[in-house]
């Protein structure tokens, strides 16, 4: 697998110079990424090495100084509204019913309602939001909401999928909890998926290769290829191989810093 | 309507509290009506000139109304004008800030001089008075917004249009709202000292008339009337705003 030709989302040299405070800081140093289509990846790395600029760049949302990013070919003001970026919040509209919040990115893309609503309709059972259509996000647990504002980013069937510490706002119980139904989802709807967290059991669990980033400046360490096919379950977390990279892992991140 | 009744017991208490202070005190002193009537002949005012009041009260209570419309037009185009463009911002916002610096009560009469008597000088003390606080609340509700809301509607494709329409309007409108219920008060004081300065009809007009006169117990008639027109006014736009910006109202899983 290491050996193939990585084709759909390549990233080289990134490099990002941001101003802080009058002093110019180096958030990326280099960010060299490629991604195979229908493959998860994870970027796990200490805060503030740089994660969300590298999810903001991929997006669209920023430039970089230099270094290039393709996705299929798309240049950077065409990626803008085609990668599906979940934020680290979840970021529904308070003002918004569950139906009207996910179907969101339909609705700017000029979608008719009712065609938008039988889209998200079919939706709502498998990302168990059924009976809460109609209700206002404050009425939601930190599960649901979650998981609302995922189907908000996948119903405009993106290719690309980015996550930014989608989990990070719940118990350890839930989080535990919406890992697993991720996992689920993402045998099932088969994207391109960027999972920027610093969790590395979610790491693991989740994805087919782990980019381990240095702190500032972000650069990558090395590329861990994660040893257990799919589908998989929860119990991977009791094999040697995961306990095995999982301190791999974390022995270099708790040098960081 | 029991509830209503139970839960503003308090400020009906106090009404009832002072009424009967003031009534017994006017009593008891002597005090003449022309210097301090009892509430009972105001009462009375009131019901005996009630068609007189009526037709004073529905004059007031238009350019009101007409004022107040027009600050929340020119308020809501002005504050989105502001968040649009840090341009208008820069060149507008002094303006709107320093028109509040000068007392209204030096333009009322210039603007008698400028357009004359009718409606319209009172209509435009009333929006001056109160579309300040229409802008500022919208112009905070605009830029309260979560930067990452509208990083959101960019990366689902959204123009800037739409993120001005789909999230800086309705997430302005508590804000909003907050503004009205400050500016429907204020735009009962504008529209009597509109009238103060120069008017032939209006509950302002009639205080003015009626005072040298030594009517007192209509001054004090229009004065009762003008607060049920504020309180009424102002129960009206919260009752509006529980329409409008439902999800405000803590919803829970009960419905």
């Amino acid at each position: 697998m290491e050996t193939a030709i990585y084709s759909h989302i390549n990233i080289v040299g990134l490099k990002k110079t941001i101003n802080q405070d009058g002093n110019s800081v180096r958030i990326l140093d280099g960010i060299d990424l490629a991604i195979n289509r229908s493959e998860v990846i994870s970027v796990l790395g200490p805060s503030g090495c740089g994660k969300s600029t590298l999810l903001n760049i991929i997006a669209g949302l920023d430039q970089p100084d230099s270094g290039s990013v393709d996705i299929n070919g798309l240049d950077f003001d065409s990626r803008l509204g085609s990668v599906g970026y979940m934020q680290q919040k979840d970021l529904l509209l308070p003002w918004r019913s569950v139906k009207d919040n996910v179907i969101l990115g339909l609705e700017v893309k000029g979608m008719p309602k009712k065609q938008s609503y039988q889209i998200a309709e079919s939706h709502f059972d498998s990302f168990g939001l059924s009976g809460f259509e109609a209700n206002y996000p404050n009425a939601l647990s930190g599960g649901m909401r979650q998981r609302a504002s995922f189907l908000r980013t996948v119903i405009t069937e993106p290719d690309v999928l980015l996550l930014d510490e989608p989990f990070s706002a719940l118990d350890a119980l839930n989080r535990s909890r919406m890992q697993m139904w991720l996992l689920d989802l993402l045998d099932e709807i088969k994207k391109t998926v960027l999972l920027v967290t610093h969790d590395v059991d979610e790491a693991i669990i989740l994805s087919d290769r782990i980019y381990v980033m240095t702190s500032r400046p972000g650069k990558i360490h090395s590329v861990e290829k994660v040893p257990f096919s799919r589908p998989r379950n929860r119990d991977i977390v009791n094999d040697n191989s995961f306990t095995e990279l999982k301190s791999r892992i974390l022995s270099f991140l708790w040098d960081q810093n | 309507m029991g509830n209503w009744l139970i839960r503003w017991s308090p400020a009906f208490g106090i009404v009832i509290l002072i009424l009967f202070v003031w009534e017994v005190l006017v009593e008891i002193r002597n005090i003449p009506n022309w210097l301090l009537p009892p509430p009972s002949s105001v009462a009375m005012t009131i019901y005996s000139d009630y068609s007189l009041l009526t037709v004073h009260t529905l004059v007031t209570l238009e350019e009101i109304v007409l004022g107040f419309f027009l600050a929340l037009v020119v308020g809501v185009l002005f504050a989105s004008a502001i968040c649009l463009s840090k341009t208008v911002e820069k060149a507008l916002y002094p303006f709107i800030i320093a028109s509040q610096t000068v007392p209204i009560i030096v333009i009322a009469p210039m603007l008698l001089v400028w357009i004359g008597y009718g409606l319209a000088p009172k209509i435009i003390v009333v929006a001056l008075i109160s579309f300040f606080p229409i802008v500022v609340n919208m112009v905070d509700g605009m830029k309260a917004i979560d930067p990452d809301i509208q990083k959101l509607m960019y990366t689902l494709g959204g123009k800037k249009s739409q993120v001005f329409f789909k999230v800086m309007i309705p997430s302005s409108l508590p804000y909003l709202f907050s503004g009205l219920r400050v500016a429907i008060a204020m735009s009962v004081i504008g529209a009597v000292i509109g009238e103060w300065v120069g008017s032939s009809e209006g509950l302002g007009y009639l205080m003015i008339r009626s005072k040298p006169q030594f009517q007192t117990e209509r001054v004090f008639a229009a004065i009762v009337i003008l607060s049920f027109i504020g309180v009424g006014l102002f129960s009206l736009i919260t009752y509006l705003e529980k329409i409008f910006v439902p999800w405000s109202i803590d919803r829970r899983l009960s419905n």
